[in-house]
């Protein structure tokens, strides 16, 4: 978790070898090299920069047909639009709150039972062969059952993206459990500690941790599932728009809104990251 | 109280292809006595600790604690492991106050009783700090304070100074020793530091390998109170050689260098 731009480490005094003096790389592009806040942030920029730059270089060229590809500033404009009418408020509105009932779905359902399947073997062997087995079925071949099952309603949405999510997590929320040191659940027992105690005081909020970042994790594929159920069968929502605007080939907007879902997903992740920091701020820097 | 484990066996394994980790152990800790274990690595020290402890079945033989069997954990026997000791999430001081509710300590009494362990162990200005922001040291002596809070009748180390550096492994020995001095336990101390065993026992037994027994049993009729002075006579050494002669055929054989 530590994704941060600028390390300390400090720079080894540098000294000249025997013979010809070597002049060496500058410490961003040495290995395992070190970086300070400026350049992080300039380099970080530079990307971005990049793409813009090479994505308004093409489509002022105009190798591509307008309506295919449109320009940066004609994407700016239409997303300006759907902000002064409002409509993007809404789509956001709808979408998230499916996002919301499916994560705390799948969360709700994934905690407990990835806790239980990774400390008592009962459980461990009840389900986790069968949720290995279920998580590499396709999700997206589920798609068309969901909406025999479900027709359009809010609970073919729940379905897939619960589905997407649900059995991926619980098998991570089970290695972040078993990752509690047995010495934690053992000195719990020798306090005397029942074990749905030691569970409940000790394993779970041993492994919250781990567990809080494999939900952000979980939070990132719920948005890929609500894509993928809006925009086969919605009539609202992000993905709805999206697909809505395919029939007019109105370019600007598909662009626009896969801009728009990357930046939601971004702000939403980077939240979940700054939470957790202040959380477990008790783990100190050695925190992995 | 007073353990004592006579043709003791704990098998791991398939029915098949059993492992005993520890097998035909007999071995006898007198109320209030200070025994290490000591032995090559994998010779059963801590599984022989476990089932002290409650934490491990045995497969056979009897495994009594003041006469009665063994079954399970209890507040009677604390146990110091080598790391992973304090729960991250809490501080010092929150350490020692949730052993005290578990074991059922009331309220108003947790706050003093931790308060003045934190002073014994001379932690009293770090009461607030994390694990994390402790030293290795420090946190294991945030562990005998949380152990020796509820008054455990019967203490289980299991090389609670193994990971600390050779000055921090002396401090420490010297702190366990003048509490235990002072208000006597029994103990069952692991370690493979031959030392440490000398230093700071009633008795040191010898533990051989595949499967886990115990070899020998020598007495350390050093004076008391142990002192760091101690370490430099005669006696002392040859109490050390003693034990190592014990062992070193052993290792000898384990290591493959023989
Ligand atoms: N839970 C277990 N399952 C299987 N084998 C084990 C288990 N615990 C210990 N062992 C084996 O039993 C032997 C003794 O282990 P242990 O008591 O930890 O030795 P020591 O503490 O003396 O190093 C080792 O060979 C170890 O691999
Ligand atoms: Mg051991």
């Amino acid at each position: 978790m530590s994704n941060t731009l600028t390390h300390t480490r400090p720079v080894a005094v540098e000294t000249e070898g025997p013979g010809k003096p070597r002049r060496r790389k500058p410490a961003v592009l040495r290995l395992d090299g070190t970086i300070n806040r400026t350049q992080g942030l300039v380099l970080s920029l530079a990307g971005f920069a990049l793409i813009l730059l090479i994505w308004a270089a093409v489509s002022a060229a105009g190798v591509m047909n307008e309506a295919l590809l449109p320009s940066p500033a004609g994407v700016v404009g239409r997303l300006g639009e759907q902000l002064a009418n409002g409509e993007i408020w809404g789509d956001i509105g709808v979408s998230f709150m499916r996002i919301i009932a499916a994560f705390l779905l799948a969360a709700v359902m994934a905690i407990p039972l990835g806790i239980l399947m990774a400390r008592i073997r009962f459980f461990e062997a009840l389900l986790v062969p069968l949720s290995e087995f279920i998580r590499y079925m396709p999700v997206v071949a589920f798609v068309p059952l969901s909406i025999v099952w479900f027709g359009a309603e809010e609970s073919q949405k729940l379905f897939i993206i619960w589905m997407g999510t649900f059995f991926a997590l619980v098998l991570m929320v089970v290695d972040d459990v078993r990752r509690v040191p047995r010495e934690l659940v053992e000195i719990g027992r020798t306090f005397g500690m029942s074990d749905s105690r030691v569970l409940r005081r000790i394993v779970w909020r041993g492994a919250l941790p781990g567990i809080w970042d494999s939900l952000r994790l979980a939070m990132g594929w719920c948005w890929t599932w609500l894509l993928v159920s809006e925009v086969v069968a919605a009539s609202s929502g992000l993905g709805y728009r999206i697909n809505l605007a395919k029939r007019y080939l109105d370019t600007e907007l598909i662009i626009g809104y896969i801009i728009v879902l990357g930046l939601l997903g971004l702000i939403i992740d980077q939240l979940l990251r700054l939470a957790g920091k202040r959380l477990f701020k008790y783990l100190g820097k050695g925190r992995s | 109280m007073s353990l004592e484990f006579s043709n003791l066996g704990v098998r791991f394994g398939t029915e098949k292809n059993p492992f005993w980790a520890v097998r035909s152990a007999d071995l006898t800790i007198a109320d209030n006595e200070f025994v290490s274990v000591v032995g090559t690595s994998g010779c059963g020290k801590s599984t022989l600790l476990s089932v002290a402890a409650g934490l491990q079945d045995k497969s056979e033989g009897v495994a009594l604690i003041n006469g009665h069997p063994i079954d399970g954990p209890g507040r009677d026997r604390g146990v110091v492991f080598q790391s992973y000791t304090l729960l991250p999430w809490l501080t010092a001081a929150e350490n020692i106050e949730f052993a005290l509710r578990e074991v059922g300590v009331a309220k108003k009494e947790r706050k003093d009783r931790t308060a003045e362990m934190l002073n014994a162990v001379g932690l009293s200005a770090f009461a607030d700090r994390y694990p994390a922001e402790l030293s290795g040291g420090m946190r294991q002596r945030v562990a005998i304070a949380r152990v020796l809070s509820y008054r455990p009748t019967t203490l289980l180390m299991d090389e609670p100074f193994g990971a600390l550096d050779a000055l921090t492994r002396q401090l420490m020995q010297e702190l366990l020793v003048t509490i235990w001095e002072q208000t006597p336990m029994t103990v069952l101390f692991i370690t493979h530091d031959i030392h440490e065993a000398v230093f700071l026992s009633d008795r040191v037994v010898v533990m051989t390998n595949k499967p886990g027994r115990v070899k020998a049993e020598i007495p350390i009729e050093l004076p008391r109170p142990r002192t760091h002075e101690m370490v430099r006579s005669s006696e002392f050494v040859a109490l050390q050689e003693e034990v190592l002669g014990h062992i070193r055929a052993e290792t000898l054989q384990v290591e493959h260098l023989v």
